[in-house]
Order: structure tokens, then C-alpha cells, then sequence
């Protein structure tokens, strides 16, 4: 297990680095640059401001400088909030994105498995084309539309919640209700799905005749074994909810991080690009991870295969 | 065991679930009732609370008044920072409206010495003194600071030299003789220099201040900014709002009459009208899909600012090397359904260069002196004729495949798009369109790659020089190539000489002779459609620099 995780801990970092890599030399290739502006300013100006941010050197060099600060744990200076540092903006961002990210995949899962679940047994039945209603509406409609008419409806029309802001706990639940509805949909699908692969089994079989109640059978023969799947797409479901979301931080105005990550290659902000790619690379791959422990803790002969090898 | 452990995350969940089910309940209810507490608390009161709630739209990328080029920036500064001028209600500057009580100019038009105010202070009890504006000014102008703006200074005595590293803080031409006098030297004269000192990069901060605090991180938080403004920054949540509380050592405090302004941080449209509706917002800017809604209240109203829009042709290459081509493509626009069908925001059709409401001589407005409209819009014939003799003089039987390069943003694409179309009915070409991301049209435009572009310019100064200058022929902004030595020249005459009557002439012979080539081709003055709640008064909004002035505004009636 220690060896394994360690393999997987190296693994990790040469995965950012790639990333960290690739995202730097492409990101120098889109025309322009930070400071081009409509205004055109004199050229002794721009090279004043190049030189500043190191920009005047030859990229690789650059390069260099970049993988030096963040050796220790520096990710410089945002080139469009010029007097704040990249680490600041994740600090002060990412815990907003983080709440509601963890509240909607809480939403998410919870609706999600009991609906898939609840579709499987009753296959074929009222539950069943509810489920399916649910998740053909949490797919195929934007999560903005949903957005857009929870805020109508709740907070304009019956103004039981507030329309928009950050705060309290009162200004999350329409965005993480509006956030849930994708995972919602991915998770009762898949649940259904694997759920009536497993039913079909054998072993379910036998646990009835076993004379298990049905309580049981569902929870320890067929839930156990149809989460595989849900436990898997959760991880990088996971990452991409949390690090912050563009168009649902926007509708409710919530002071997080997914403008970032979206603003920042408009902006051409070389540090922030980077800065929020690192981020979400480090939670994508820590997350990956957090699945394969996931993996051998809920089905022990995933833990066997490791340990032959 | 295992079993039971999985029951055990079963009941977790249901009971989590009902937690958060009941949550939502019990945090309506309180969140209605304090509502109702908050409103029958302001009714029993019978004066009106001097609150005033806006929004910036943008949380400001950059609040150091040295280095900061953007207008949401510009707007906060512009409430807490002073300078030696600031424009009053009606847009006029006059002496005693900012720090400088009076100023002397000399006859030649180029040394400006400025006498400040008596009893002035930072907002940490020091006095604010000449010897403040020389070091933030030549702050600006370090090289090491890497102001963007830096060149806002150009006009003055040795800045240039000393900004590009080849001259010495001490040849810049700005000078305090004394605590309270100023002297600044011109390279040559500058009508809107006076105009200039208003503006967010002339604002300064205390020396030994900024000594403290270090010129970068100036601006960084409300407490690395010393204040001199109607205003001071109270609190700054990134992204969320700033709220502004007034300044009680402000030398005009009698004049403010509100005691605390929020500016929220809304960037969707729909959700900045619902705020605007359940009366959050005091004012707001009306997006053009929800213009039917508001057009006809009484809280409505169009703000004309200083911008101009036009289609920017490639003069240097292509068929837009013929004068007749630009004139074909600019008078097959109607600028009239365009600006009411497409825009729907107010703003109103161009036929000329310089926008209305930027004074020119005797500070009467340009638009009037200038003669424009220089041709008639939506000229199909005239349009058709042009295009005809246009070809003839290139020699070609019918035009190339033509882009037409715009913005990707969902307006811009509405509004090349309409272009388009009008260029196809009424001269019957075919236009490509080509979306780009602002900055790579940007880059597009400074290599000359394309061939005709949408694009705009708002003033950096409140004079036409700033819609003029850019089109001569070594401008760094004059990205649409237009050359004619004749205009160079009477734009270089207007530059040196101290007449200003000869300069407005001057200025309006060079717009004359640019329109004649149709250098670029005018669509569109830019204007914004604003609700505005009944009980605020005197919120001025400037037509450029700033989006909004709050140092006069105040609330009457809201408990009516």
C-alpha cells in the first residue's frame, strides 16, 4: 500500500509538470499579450512593463523562472490584478467555489443514487420515468436556464431566498440546487444502469434464498457492487464542480473562482492561467487517487489484484 | 459490521438531507422577517437614510491610482481620491472644484502653476501639500513602476525622457515651489491638460505614505490607500462589493450628503434587473433585451457618453485602399434601424467623427461647430455609385472576399451580423464575418491583419483631440493606416499653437479632410439607457472617465 502510494505520489507530480508544461508554451502562442490594450502605448512604456514581469526575456527563460518561484510555492503576481498575487485570488476565491461545489455534489449523489436506485427496483414503474424526467431535464437543459428560473420563481417572485450575493447559508441553496441537477442526472442514470446489471446476478439469487430481507440484499449485494462505476465518474466529477463553476458563480454573483479560469485566458493573464490550471490539475489528480483508495475499500479484490503485482 | 456501517451512512444521509430541507425553512422564515423588521423600522423613521446602493459590474482589477487603466477602478478612485481639479455637476471645471483654489497660466500657453487649497488633509490627518502631487506624478513616470498610463504625462516638460530611462526625475518638468504651490512645465501647449488633472492617473497619494506602504502594493487593500475624496474605502470583498463611507476631513464635506454607498459586484444583466427590482439596486444600466420593459417608466433615462464606434477599414491594403470602396461600405449602413433594432441602448447614429457633447472653442459643443453630418446615412444610390467608380479605379469587375473582423461577444456577433446584412441588400456584396477574442482582434488590428474591423474608442480627455490625433499618420493607434499629410499637418498646427480659436479650426478643417476620405467609417455614437430609482437625486453621470460622480448625490422621499 505505502509502495503503491508512492509510485502514485511520483506519478502525480510528473503528470502536473507535463501539464504545468504544455499549458505554458501554448498559452504564449495566442496572439497578444497581457498588456495589449486598445489604447497603444508607447513603446518605451510596454518595454517598461515587460521588463517588470519579465516578460522582455526569451521564453524559455521565463520558463525557468516560472518552475523556480514555484519550487517555492510562489505563483506570482496576477498580470491583470496587478497588485495581487496568484496565491491570494485561489485563497480568497476557492473556498466560495468549495461550499457550494460540496454542496451541490452532496445534492448530487444523495438524489442522484436514491433515484437511480429507486428507478432500478422499480423498473419499468412511475419512480422509473420520474428518474428518467429528471435526468433528461438535468441534462439536456443548461444548468443556467435552471439558474435563471430558480431565481425567477424562489427568490423574485416568492422572494423566499435572496436573488443574488454571498454570505450565509441562505445565499447557497438556490445556486447548489441549481449546480446539482447535471450530477443529479449523470449519477441516477449510471446508478440505474449498473443496478440492473447486478440484479440479473447470480449471487442476488442466491442471497434470497439465503433468505437475506430485501433491505439487505440491496444494500449489501446490490448497492455495494453497482456503485463501482458512480464512485469512478465521482472523482473528476468532483475536481470540476468544486474548483468553481463560471456561468452559476456569475448568474448569483458569488465571489468565487470559476471567472478565473475562464477570464484569465481573455485577459492573458499568463500567472492566473497557470495559476488556476496547477490548482484544479492538483485537485483533479489528488481526487484519482482518493477513487483508487475508494476502489479497495468498497470491493476488497481490487486491493488483491495490487497486492500480486 | 459491514452492514451496519452502510445503514449507518444511509441514516447520515437522510438525516443530513432533512437538516438541510429544514435549514431552508427556518433560514426563509428568519430571512423574511428581518426583511419586515428592516422596512417598518425605516417607515417609523422620517428622514431618509443617506444609503445609496449601485453596481460596478466588475470588481476593480487594480485600485492603485499609479498604474490603473480601467474605468471600474477609475470610478471608485474618483470617490475617494481628490485632485487638483474634478468636474462639477454640469461637467465644467472650475477653480475651487478640487484641490487647486486658483491657477495661473502662462501667455505662451505652457508653465501651469497651481496654488492649493487652505486646511486640506489625508484622510490620516496630514496635511496634503505640492510637495505630494511632484513625488506621486514622478512616481508615475518612474520606469520602475511600469505605469500603463505614464504617457497620460507626455505633455509635460522632460516626462517623456525620464518615463523611457533616458532623462532624470529632476529635468521632469513639475516642480512644488512650496507647500502649496505647483508648477508645471508643458512641452508644448495643451488645452486639456487643465481637464487632465482630474483624472484617476493625476490622483495623488501622501509621499511618506506610499514610502510605507511601498508603490506596489499601493491600492491593494482599504487600508493601503490614504484617502482625500468625498469617500474613503471602508471594506473590499473581492468580487463581492466595496462600501464607501464618507469622508469626514474632506475639505467640501457639507456638500456630501451621503453617509455610506455599496457598490455591488454584478456581472449578469438578468440578475443586476431582479436586484434592481426588489429595490436593492438604486440605479443600474438597462441591458437591450430588457429595454422594452423599462423604456416607458419614469426611472428611465439615455446617458450619451464620449465613445465613438465605426468601422475600421484596412486603408493601407486591399480593395479598402480606395477612398470610393470606404464610402460604398459606410453609406450602405443604416445607422438609424441599426442603433433602434439592433443597439436598442439608446446610443445614436454617427456621421461624423467626434461624439456630441465634447466642447470645443468657448466650450460650446464641437458636434455643433464642426458641420457634421459630413454625408447622409443610409445613401443606397450614393452608396451604389461609389462602389461603382470604386471598382472602375481599381480595375476590377467586382470585389474579393471581404472580412469583416468583430468582437466575440454576443453583441458585437448581433451587430456584425446586422452589418453584414445591410451590406448585402443594399450593395450586394458578401461579407465574411470573423469573431475574434478582444485581445487577438487587437493583435489582429496592429499587424494589419484585415480588412475591414468593428471597433471603438473612448476619450481619454474631454476634448476632440482625443478622436483626432489618433488618425495621423505615425499614431501608434492608427491602426486603420490612414495617411494624408495635409491632415498630419493641420493636426501638428492645432498641437503647438496657443490659439485656441485657430486650434478648434484647425481641428475642424482635419476631421473635415477625414471624412472626405472616409477614413474610417462612422456607425455609431455611444449611449447607455439607465433606470434610476425616483428618490435619488443628483447622481451625476459623467459622458467619460467615470461611470458615475457621487459626490453630490443624496436620497429624498424613499419613505414616502
Amino acid at each position: 500500500m505505502l509502495n503503491y502510494s508512492i509510485k502514485r505520489f511520483v506519478y502525480m507530480l510528473i503528470t502536473i509538470w507535463v501539464i504545468i508544461t504544455l499549458t505554458f508554451f501554448l498559452m504564449h502562442m495566442i496572439p497578444g499579450d497581457p498588456f495589449t490594450s486598445e489604447k497603444k502605448v508607447p513603446p518605451q512604456i510596454r518595454q517598461n512593463m515587460l521588463a517588470k514581469y519579465h516578460l522582455d526575456k526569451p521564453l524559455i527563460v521565463q520558463y525557468g523562472y516560472y518552475l523556480d518561484n514555484l519550487m517555492h510555492g510562489d505563483l506570482g503576481i496576477s498580470l491583470k490584478y496587478l497588485n495581487r498575487t496568484v496565491d491570494d485570488i485561489i485563497k480568497q476565491s476557492a473556498p466560495a467555489s468549495f461550499q457550494l461545489g460540496v454542496q451541490s455534489i452532496f445534492l448530487g449523489v444523495v438524489f442522484g443514487l436514491f433515484f437511480g436506485i429507486v428507478a432500478a427496483l422499480k423498473r419499468g414503474g412511475g419512480w422509473d420515468y420520474f428518474s428518467m424526467f429528471l435526468a433528461i431535464i438535468g441534462i439536456s437543459v443548461p444548468n443556467f436556464i435552471i439558474a435563471t428560473l430558480l431565481q425567477l420563481l424562489l427568490a423574485s417572485k416568492l422572494k423566499l431566498l435572496p436573488v443574488s450575493g454571498w454570505g450565509s447559508f441562505k445565499y447557497t441553496i438556490l445556486p447548489s440546487i441549481a449546480l446539482s441537477f447535471a450530477t443529479l442526472s449523470i449519477i441516477s442514470r449510471m446508478m440505474r444502469t449498473s443496478m440492473l446489471d447486478v440484479i440479473g446476478q447470480d449471487y442476488i439469487k442466491t442471497a434470497k434464498a439465503k433468505g437475506l430481507s430485501q433491505l439487505q440484499i440491496i444494500w449489501k449485494h446490490m448497492v455495494r457492487n453497482a456503485i463501482m462505476p458512480v464512485v469512478t465518474v465521482l472523482g473528476p466529477l468532483f475536481a470540476g464542480i468544486v474548483t468553481g463553476t463560471f456561468v452559476i458563480e456569475q448568474i448569483f454573483s458569488i465571489p468565487g473562482l470559476g471567472k478565473f479560469f475562464v477570464q484569465s485566458i481573455y485577459d492573458e493573464d499568463y500567472s492566473m492561467i497557470l495559476g488556476t490550471t496547477i490548482f484544479y490539475s492538483i485537485i483533479l489528480v489528488v481526487m484519482m487517487f482518493v477513487v483508487d483508495i475508494a476502489y479497495g475499500l468498497i470491493d476488497p479484490r481490487v486491493r488483491l489484484a495490487k497486492g500480486g503485482k | 459490521m459491514k452492514r451496519k456501517n452502510w445503514l449507518a451512512l444511509l441514516l447520515t444521509l437522510v438525516l443530513a438531507l432533512s437538516a438541510l430541507l429544514a435549514g431552508c425553512s427556518t433560514n426563509n422564515n428568519s430571512g423574511s422577517q428581518s426583511k419586515n423588521n428592516n422596512s417598518s423600522g425605516t417607515q417609523t423613521a422620517k428622514t431618509d437614510e443617506q444609503v445609496l446602493t449601485l453596481n460596478l459590474r466588475a470588481d476593480p482589477p487594480n485600485l492603485n491610482p499609479f498604474t490603473t487603466t480601467d474605468v471600474a477602478s477609475f470610478d471608485v478612485l474618483n470617490d475617494v481620491l481628490e485632485g487638483l481639479t474634478r468636474y462639477d455637476k454640469d461637467g465644467q471645471l472650475k477653480p475651487g472644484s478640487g484641490l487647486a483654489k486658483s491657477w495661473d497660466i502662462s501667455s505662451d500657453g505652457l508653465t501651469y502653476t497651481f496654488h492649493l487649497k487652505d486646511g486640506i488633509k489625508w484622510s490620516d490627518g496630514n496635511p496634503i501639500t505640492a510637495y505630494d502631487f511632484e513625488y506621486s506624478w514622478k512616481k508615475v513616470l518612474d520606469p520602475k513602476t511600469a505605469s500603463q498610463y505614464a504617457y497620460q504625462f507626455y505633455y509635460i516638460q522632460g516626462a517623456e525622457e525620464y518615463n523611457s530611462g533616458k532623462g532624470s526625475a529632476d529635468q521632469v518638468g513639475i516642480k512644488a515651489l512650496d507647500d502649496k504651490t505647483l508648477q508645471v512645465k508643458l512641452k508644448a501647449p495643451a488645452p486639456q491638460f487643465l481637464g487632465l488633472t482630474a483624472f484617476g492617473t493625476y490622483l495623488p497619494q501622501e509621499k511618506s505614505f506610499v514610502e510605507k506602504v511601498g508603490v506596489d502594493k499601493l491600492g491593494s487593500s482599504p487600508d493601503t490607500l490614504v484617502y482625500s475624496g468625498p469617500f474613503v474605502l471602508k471594506q473590499w470583498n473581492h468580487d463581492q462589493n466595496l462600501v464607501l463611507e464618507k469622508n469626514p476631513d474632506y475639505w467640501d464635506k457639507d456638500s456630501v450628503k451621503l453617509q455610506k454607498v455599496t457598490l455591488l459586484i454584478i456581472k449578469d444583466a438578468n440578475t443586476q434587473a431582479q436586484n434592481y427590482d426588489n429595490g436593492t439596486l438604486d440605479q443600474m444600466r438597462v441591458p437591450s433585451d430588457l429595454m422594452d420593459k423599462y423604456k416607458n417608466t419614469k426611472e428611465f433615462s439615455i446617458k450619451p457618453v464620449a465613445t465613438n464606434w465605426y468601422i475600421q477599414f484596412n486603408d493601407k491594403k486591399g480593395v479598402f485602399k480606395n477612398a470610393n470602396i470606404r464610402k460604398a461600405f459606410t453609406l450602405a449602413i443604416d445607422r438609424k434601424a441599426f442603433t433602434e433594432q439592433v443597439l436598442k441602448d439608446g446610443s445614436i447614429p454617427a456621421e461624423s467623427i467626434v461624439p456630441p457633447g465634447v466642447p470645443g472653442y468657448n466650450g460650446e459643443d464641437f458636434s455643433k461647430q464642426d458641420g457634421s453630418p459630413f454625408f447622409k446615412d443610409n445613401d443606397v444610390q450614393a452608396a451604389k455609385d461609389y462602389l461603382k467608380k470604386g471598382l472602375e479605379e481599381l480595375g476590377l469587375k467586382e470585389l474579393p472576399a471581404i472580412t469583416f473582423t468583430a468582437d466575440d461577444t454576443s453583441g458585437a456577433k448581433k451587430d456584425a451580423e446586422a452589418l453584414q446584412q445591410m451590406w448585402n441588400q443594399n450593395l450586394g456584396v458578401n461579407v465574411q464575418i470573423k469573431n475574434e477574442a478582444f485581445k487577438i482582434r487587437l493583435d489582429d488590428m496592429n499587424k494589419g491583419n484585415f480588412d475591414m474591423v468593428l471597433a471603438g474608442w473612448g476619450a481619454d480627455y474631454n476634448d476632440p483631440m482625443t478622436f483626432l490625433d489618433m488618425w495621423e499618420t505615425n499614431n501608434g493607434n492608427n491602426t486603420a493606416f490612414y495617411s494624408n499629410p495635409e491632415y498630419d499637418k493641420l493636426i501638428d498646427d492645432a498641437k503647438s499653437t496657443p490659439d485656441l480659436k485657430k486650434r478648434n479650426d484647425d481641428m475642424i478643417q482635419a476631421e473635415k479632410i477625414a471624412m472626405n476620405d472616409m477614413a474610417i467609417g462612422p456607425l455609431y455614437f455611444q449611449a447607455y439607457a439607465l433606470v434610476t430609482k425616483s428618490y435619488v437625486k443628483d447622481l451625476v453621470v459623467p459622458t467619460f472617465g467615470t461611470e458615475f460622480e457621487l459626490k453630490w448625490a443624496y436620497i429624498e422621499g424613499k419613505n414616502q
